[in-house]
């Protein structure tokens, strides 16, 4: 009998298989408009916040946020480009290794799911290469589409189900790396990125109630 | 019974100042903690279901572990399991043995501390760099993490400092917590860069799903699991958790009660390598599976680690995480070792408690702390004969009241005498430094006269 088979015997042999599972857990309903909730939690684990802002006026304010940050390299993960258009971010280059995105400035990605109770963003990774661009860059920026935010994890679980599939990462970040490991003194930037900034954004104007409203 | 936490307390927390500094760190965590708390209304509800969910994984094991193992293996992933610590040990060893590997980052994991991990693999030429803040504080000095989330709590900042200038050759006299934590990125950065391997614990595995879930504050795990080709996941039996679905609600649970933050920075859901790399999770028993066979104590297994019953812990407090000679210190310390540790010690520890039930009503996932601690009690220093005969006699007075009262006067007449030291005083080691209270008069058994006087009425 191998240690697999003789661990697994000896913990069926304490299942009586009694103990239902109790569901699902129910929150309440949580009160209040979400990206308000969001960015006060935010403003509470230490990330920072811009927008929601317009299509038009997106480009170029995380344009303004990348000057701010510094100079250095730009890197966006995928669908960045698409979102943002020309600017000093560029894609991750084929065949990158992870090491060589040391010294990476900023890292911008595009969040899937906020959560407002506790500022997390989910991010999907599909390579060891996004997952250290992530990690690895001084200052991270989150694009995140208003209308994606949700109450509480219980909710976000049901809607990232589907993105949690083999070979691929799916990573929540709630505020810049922290640690309070000296005498519980709270100092942003431990090993990961020293500032993360949640972009809001609006869904594209209606062009039929803009011409409406003219 | 005097306990070895004694003799360890005083090596770890010194002086006064120093128990008082400890005392008000862990104490601040609990403070976050209710905070964090009175902003969940339905905060209770969240402990029941966790609860549940434990208790339903508990003993539904084998189904989750067989599950957990099919999908991880579905997914890419090589699965190893171990008997005991040594195999753990050695199965790590092997792995990483074949590949060449001699430089490793490990993120924190009480599993491979308990196992000793990491002097095995020094001994055979493996270099391991903890690599959280805390742990590599520990390590640097040269002993085991004193609490489950904030490994260097009993150290102080100038400590600190001269242990990064002696070991890291940083300018002498700094103390500055943000300048410290600066020179400990800049030092770690390369090794991160340069390991062949990470490792690292595993605070959930979901078996719907074969997905590994780490939360750090620092992103410490995440650089280790991304920059090198190798990832090496260590978890006991008891981590398994059913579905995506539960793991809401342990998220919510866990930063919460370790330092009151809402969720932690990073929480990452690995389901299988990456391409390119290679993903190895070891699951150990040693000893688990013995504490599920006892029912009364299995309960413990449910501990998803979160320190809060540390935090709030009178002795723990007073007597710093290092008194408890293990990794995992604390009530809960108290109620796993002597069922996963064979030496004496281990099972002396549940004798220091006070029993206050602080730790179980902090717990997010309601074990029963105070109960198992008690139980343990009974078991590991039951009452002697003269105990229970004068248990046995107290309970034969109190059941008459007459010779109760008979009593109560005779000890009052010769409390004077009884005080005195005199030779072969049964009770003057216990009567020095104790006082009779006061009787009240009249006695609560003693009528009074006349009926019992109305409430003055309010103004």
């Amino acid at each position: 009998m191998s240690v697999r088979d003789r661990i697994l015997a000896r913990v069926h042999r304490t299942s009586a298989g009694r103990v239902h599972h109790p569901g699902v857990f129910r929150p309440p309903a949580m009160d209040g408009e979400l990206w308000s909730r969001f960015v006060t939690s935010l403003d509470r684990v230490g990330g920072e916040w811009l927008g929601p802002l317009d299509p038009e006026r997106l480009a170029p304010s995380v344009r303004e946020l990348c000057q701010r940050r510094g100079a250095g390299r730009v890197v966006g993960l995928p669908d960045v480009q698409e979102r943002l258009g020309e600017g000093p971010w560029r894609d991750v280059p084929a065949g990158a290794t992870p090491h060589s995105l040391a010294g990476v400035n900023v890292t911008i990605a595009v969040g899937l799911l906020g959560v407002a109770e506790s500022a997390a963003v989910a991010v999907r990774v599909s390579s060891r290469v996004e997952h250290a661009a992530l990690v690895l860059c001084e200052h991270l920026v989150v694009l995140l589409e208003r209308a994606l935010i949700v109450p509480e994890l219980h909710t976000a679980s049901a809607r990232v189900a589907s993105l949690v599939q083999p070979s691929r990462a799916l990573l929540w970040l709630s505020g810049p790396s922290k640690t309070a490991d000296i005498e519980q003194t709270l100092v942003l930037g431990a090993h990961g990125a020293r500032t993360l900034t949640v972009v809001g954004l609006d869904p594209p104007r209606d062009p039929t109630a803009q011409r409406a409203g003219a | 019974m005097r306990v070895p936490l004694d003799r360890h307390a005083v090596r770890s927390l010194p002086d006064a100042a120093s128990v008082e500094r400890h005392d008000a760190a862990v104490f601040d965590l609990r403070a976050r903690r209710d905070g964090a708390m009175a902003e969940l209304p339905e905060l209770e509800a969240l402990r029941h279901h966790a609860a549940s969910i434990k208790a339903h994984t508990l003993d539904h094991l084998e189904r989750y572990l067989r599950l957990f193992e099919r999908r991880a293996l579905q997914a890419g992933a090589q699965v190893h399991w171990a008997a005991e610590a040594r195999d753990h040990n050695r199965i790590v060893h092997e792995l990483l043995a074949r590949r060449g590997v001699s430089r490793v980052v490990k993120s924190k994991s009480m599993l491979t501390e308990d196992c000793g991990l990491n002097p095995y693999l020094e001994a055979r030429g493996i270099d391991v760099v903890d690599s959280d803040l805390g742990e590599r504080i520990v390590q640097l000095a040269d002993e085991r993490p004193s609490h489950l989330v904030v490994p260097a709590v009993h150290r102080r900042r100038e400590e600190i400092g001269d242990l990064f200038h002696e070991r890291m050759g940083i300018p002498a006299g700094e103390s500055d917590p943000a300048r410290l934590t600066e020179y400990a990125r800049r030092d770690l950065r390369p090794r991160f860069l340069a390991a062949q391997a990470g490792l690292t614990g595993v605070n959930f595995a979901i078996a719907e799903t074969g997905s590994l879930v780490l939360c750090t504050n620092e992103g410490n795990a995440d650089l280790g699991m991304s920059l090198p080709p190798l990832h090496i996941a260590c978890m006991g039996i008891e981590k398994i958790i059913p579905t995506l679905d539960d793991l809401a609600v342990f998220l919510r649970l866990l930063a919460r009660s370790a330092t009151g933050q809402p969720i932690t920075a990073y929480t990452s859901l690995l389901t299988g390598p990456r391409p390119g790399a290679e993903l190895h999770i070891v699951v150990v028993d040693d000893g688990r599976s013995r504490l599920l066979a006892d029912s009364r104590h299995r309960g413990a297994l449910a501990c998803i680690r979160c320190g809060a019953c540390l935090n709030t812990c009178p002795v723990y407090r007073h007597a710093g995480g290092h008194a408890w000679g293990r990794a995992v210190s604390g009530p809960i310390g108290s109620v796993l070792a002597p069922a996963l540790g064979t030496d004496r010690e281990a099972r002396q520890l549940p004798l220091a408690s006070t029993l206050c039930g602080s730790c179980t009503a902090v717990c997010p996932v309601r074990i029963d702390l105070h109960d198992q601690l008690l139980h343990w009690r009974s078991e590991v220093a039951p009452p002697s004969g003269l105990e229970r005969l004068g248990l046995h006699l107290l309970a034969e007075v109190l059941r008459r009241p007459r010779l109760y009262r008979g009593l109560k006067t005779l000890a009052c007449a010769a409390w004077p005498l009884l005080r005195r030291r005199w030779p072969g005083n049964p009770l003057g080691a216990w009567l020095r430094g104790r006082e009779l209270p006061e009787w009240p008069r009249p006695s609560p058994q003693e009528p009074t006269s006349g009926p019992p006087r109305a409430p003055e009425p309010s103004p």
